[in-house]
């Protein structure tokens, strides 16, 4: 199915990463692995191609610079001071996860006694050995999500580990209490709950606090903890012999500089995909470009490999697919353009190539017409997005003239993946549409410039409206806020000629939600019937 | 892959999305649900935006369902059932469907139909602007199934798309590979000590979900007026060693949060008290969406043991106070029950079928994955293995169809 003679790319290593690679080989798809690391483990699927080996990979190296061309990423790579190219056909994003322990979050500092989680969950046995010596009982604490909420992938290995310990202590006889201390216990993960259950069951106490936080104080010699408990009312002290402070799972090492030279936008924890539904599960705002496990997100191990099979999967996808139609996407008339390179800077998919002229690069535009609203030449074009085809769209007021009564001729421009569905909805359950409304779709509300929200006025309308997405749910990413900017702009300026502000309004709205476009359309008429019809004709 | 067929048995959004994705490599796909209207549950469910996106995913399912629905190698099967599925080789399937009174091709949603229909419940309408056609009607219900004594709606469709006389009928599918995406079943509170079913203004979290969907708003259902104190009780059927459902069914403190921070946007005045265990976190933003709702929010830890009714259909919910060590009341004229998934009813069927294996919890035993021929080609999405959010959902599906297109050879064209 394959057709790219290029490999995809896995950028990073770790358990994702080889999986991913294990998978992607395993059906002929050839690779070339870039990793910082010294080492990357082919276990994998070794399966020759023609005698040559599937899997290439390059080891102690960084990407330090990405472009496409149609198709093809050509990647900028240095190791050891060597500088290189190699071109791929597509990218899987897939570094292993960073942890780093919450000791200040506690007021607490590292020691033989104070460990943090992955040290206990590594070395559990170790450490209890090297306890067994000095003490006869042994009390272990662990601090998970008291002064931060925590998640299912800490609470998993908080949980697994006190169970190992409770466990040791009745095979070798030397008792070993372990306690946890928690606000909010994340059981949100699968087979959490039960084992929740198994650790109380083999003797782990958990305390959990509500409102009040416990004193944690070191000292030298280790520990205290004071605390009120909650169900009795009743304060308590502990002074554990080992006290296990919680991570927070970051952003893989070197995450915001891959992000840079991917072009990737990143949530605002830094992990490199936008907290965005539309990137679910393994996409980012780029085609072509995957994103899997610890680098896009706080992720369970299961779901690592559920990571690794999609990011496979979209990969194949983008490789099998057939080559985009040009003619319904962007394009730069050459003679219009001044290469101020606003296209290039706008557009969200990183769409636009420079050269001497910047070009659409078909496969990566998604048409969403941000481009093309924001640029000073009017020098794109996007098919039914021109201006004439935009007047023609709009049309002119079907409300007859002659009538007595006022039929307010509205026009609503609607985002396709929210307004104009929603719409749709709102007449299939029984909320028939104002007579005078006249619906314009558009690929995303980010489409609309100046021009085309005037164009409204110009042929007529009493009152212009613009249905988007809600903000953070934009498929171009800020498509909704660039019209909401536009619009309150464009109010500003409707004030100042003396014209009805209120007869220019934006809303936000998903594809599900008919009952509010209706509401919201209703309302809207109300206003515009109070207003009269239009000065401007 | 053109070659190939998918059954997909269930059009939740598991189903949904691995039939996307087994459509774009070219693969035939099947999908069949036993309710009227494809989306499972989720397609019902309401967005929870106020005025930022607080990724809930329920537009996630309407994107799902529209592009199933306009993908030529998807054909989607609502209200059929699987009566027979063996496999010798390749899958024998044989699909009842129910009869086909509302011809597709012709509606146009107008809902006079709708409208006109005398007796209630037999004409139902859909969720998503991707239902088509929009209405349904209920055969069991129907005075001209019945005795032939009502033909209305047939007589006021201005486009002839009503057909009384529609017989159900049967499909035959012989599928390349299977795969389970029955979902879950919503837990049934009428157990617990919580008067549902007896009071009206008890109502479950997908109760809750379809009122916002439909109104917009919180109304008590007693009277339809606007509620003005709100109780949302989670873990109703999760976590609970009583029922044996030893699982957190991970998508209900962030719907029941989601849910109230949208009606206090929209209600200003209303009072929520949010009854809980632990709160868990659900997405990206969690920290800084809690950290807000718990302005908007009263949050007690703890899970009320009774409910009392007051005057005009008040509620008294009894629980003990975390904070006094007592036992407290308070008064809510709506209390929302955050009932959990459970496994799905009647998995028995099609798992005895497909010889699959239920584990302890009641869900279906994910089978270890086997791309090669002799694997057994039936694969398992989404809920029915376990609870999972819409995002958790999608993803699942994704990996199932990885699965599905290695097992019928992605590198190799061979006949399986």
């Amino acid at each position: 199915m394959t057709t790219s003679k290029e490999p995809t790319l896995i950028a990073g290593s770790g358990p994702c990463a080889e999986r991913v690679a294990e998978q992607l080989t395993a059906v002929g798809t050839r690779l070339l692995v870039v990793t910082a690391d010294s080492s990357f483990p082919v276990n994998v699927n070794e399966r020759e191609d023609g005698g040559h080996s599937l899997i290439e990979i390059l080891t102690n190296t960084a990407i330090h610079g990405c472009r496409q061309t149609a198709e093809e990423f050509r990647l900028n790579l240095i190791s050891g001071g060597n500088k290189f190219t190699r071109t791929v056909s597509s990218i899987i994003v897939a570094a292993p996860e960073r942890r780093e322990a919450n000791f200040a979050l506690y007021g607490l500092r590292p020691s033989e006694r104070v460990i943090p989680l992955s040290r206990m969950t590594q070395q559990a046995d170790a450490i209890i050995d090297e306890l067994s010596k000095t003490f006869e009982t042994r009390t272990v604490v662990f601090l998970t999500g008291l002064f931060n909420e925590s998640n299912p992938v800490i609470a998993a290995d908080v949980m697994q580990t006190a169970r190992r310990l409770q466990t040791h202590s009745r095979q070798n006889g030397k008792p070993i209490q372990t306690y946890i201390f928690t606000k909010n216990l994340k059981v949100a993960a699968d087979g959490l709950e039960k084992l929740y259950r198994e650790t109380k069951q083999a003797g782990t106490v958990y305390i959990k606090l509500t409102d009040m936080d416990p004193e944690i104080v070191q000292k030298d010699e280790g520990v205290n903890i004071a605390f009120t408990d909650e169900i009795t009312g009743l304060p308590f002290r502990l002074s554990p012999d080992i006290t296990v402070v919680d991570e927070t799972i970051l952003p893989p090492e070197r995450s915001n500089d891959l992000a840079a030279v991917l072009g990737l936008d990143q949530d605002e924890d830094g992990f490199a995909q936008a907290d965005n539904v539309h990137r679910l599960p393994v996409f980012t705002n780029r085609n072509g470009i995957f994103i899997a496990g610890p680098s896009r997100g706080i992720l369970a191990p299961n779901d690592r490999i559920e990571d690794a099979a999609n990011a496979s999967l979209a990969a194949m996808e983008w490789m099998s697919a057939e080559t985009a139609p040009t003619d319904d996407k962007a394009s730069i008339d050459k003679g219009a353009c001044v290469r101020c390179l606003t296209c290039y800077r706008f557009c969200p998919y990183q769409a636009i190539c420079l050269d001497v002229y910047p070009a659409v690069m078909p496969e990566a535009c998604e048409r969403c017409g941000i481009c093309a609203a924001e640029c000073p030449q009017h020098a794109i074009d996007i098919h039914g997005l021109g201006q004439q085809q935009m007047t023609n769209r709009i049309g002119s007021p079907a409300a007859d003239l002659s009538s007595e009564s006022f039929i307010p001729f509205i026009v609503a421009f609607c985002c396709s993946r929210s307004g104009s569905q929603a719409a749709r909805l709102a007449t299939l359950l029984g909320k028939d549409h104002p007579e005078g409304l006249k619906i314009v779709e558009v690929p995303c509300a980010g489409s609309l410039s100046y021009e085309h929200l005037f164009s409204g006025f110009r042929q007529g309308a009493d009152g212009v409206i613009v249905f988007t997405c809600h903000e953070g749910n934009c498929h171009s990413q800020r498509g909704n806020t660039l019209a909401h900017s536009r619009i309150e702009h464009l109010k500003e300026r409707l004030l100042r000629i003396g014209y009805d502000a209120e007869r220019l309004e934006i809303q936000t709205l998903a594809s599900n939600m008919g009952v509010e476009f209706a509401t919201v359309i209703r309302r809207f008429t109300q206003i515009i019937m109070g207003l009269g019809p239009t000065p401007l004709i | 892959m053109k070659d190939k067929q998918v059954l997909i048995i269930g059009g939740g959004v598991a189903g949904l999305s691995a039939a996307v994705e087994l459509a774009h490599f070219g693969i035939h796909v099947q999908i069949v649900d036993k309710a009227d209207f494809m989306g499972g549950h989720a397609i019902q469910y309401t967005c929870k935006a106020t005025d930022r996106c607080v990724k809930c995913g329920a537009c996630m399912v309407e994107d799902k369902l529209s592009q199933a629905v306009a993908h030529p190698n998807v054909h989607l099967t609502a209200g059929s059932r699987i009566r027979e599925i063996s496999k010798n080789g390749r899958f024998q399937a044989i699909i009842d469907r129910k009869p086909e009174f509302i011809d597709p091709d012709k509606c146009t949603g107008c809902g006079h139909c709708f409208n006109t229909c005398p007796t209630e419940g037999v004409i139902t309408d859909g969720f998503s602007s991707h239902h088509h056609p929009f209405f349904a009607l209920d055969e069991d219900k129907c005075l001209y199934v019945k005795d032939g004594s009502c033909t209305a709606c047939r007589d006021v469709c201005p486009k002839n798309a009503i057909d009384l006389d529609q017989k159900p009928g049967t499909i035959e599918s012989n599928p390349n590979a299977v795969i389970v995406a029955t979902g879950f079943t919503p837990f049934d509170p009428t157990s617990k000590p919580y008067g549902y079913g007896t009071f009206q203004n008890v109502v479950t979290s997908l109760e809750l979900e379809r009122m916002l969907r439909r109104s917009g708003r919180a109304k008590r259902p007693s009277d339809g007026i606007d509620a003005q104190r709100i109780a949302f009780i989670q873990c109703v059927g999760s976590r609970d060693a009583k029922s044996g459902h030893l699982w957190c069914s991970k998508v209900c403190c962030g719907s029941a949060l989601r849910m109230a921070g949208l009606i206090k946007s929209r209600q200003p005045d209303v009072d929520i008290t949010f009854f809980y265990i632990d709160v868990q976190t659900f997405g990206k933003d969690f920290d800084r969406f809690y950290h807000h709702i718990q302005n908007d929010v009263r949050m007690i830890r703890s899970i009320p043991g009774d409910i009392y009714p007051g005057e005009k259909d008040r509620l008294k919910v009894i629980y003990a106070d975390s904070k006094t060590h007592q036992s407290r009341d308070k008064t809510f004229d709506l209390i929302v029950l955050s009932i959990g998934m459970t496994p799905c009813e009647g998995i028995k069927e099609p798992t005895d079928r497909l010889d699959l294996t239920v584990a302890d919890t009641g869900f279906i035993k994910p089978t270890p994955f086997d791309p090669s021929p002799s694997g057994d080609g039936v694969f398992i999405a989404g809920t029915a293995k376990g609870p999972m959010s819409i995002a958790g959902s999608i993803a699942d599906a994704g990996k199932t169809a990885w699965h599905a297109i290695r097992y019928l050879g992605i590198d190799q064209q061979e006949e399986k």
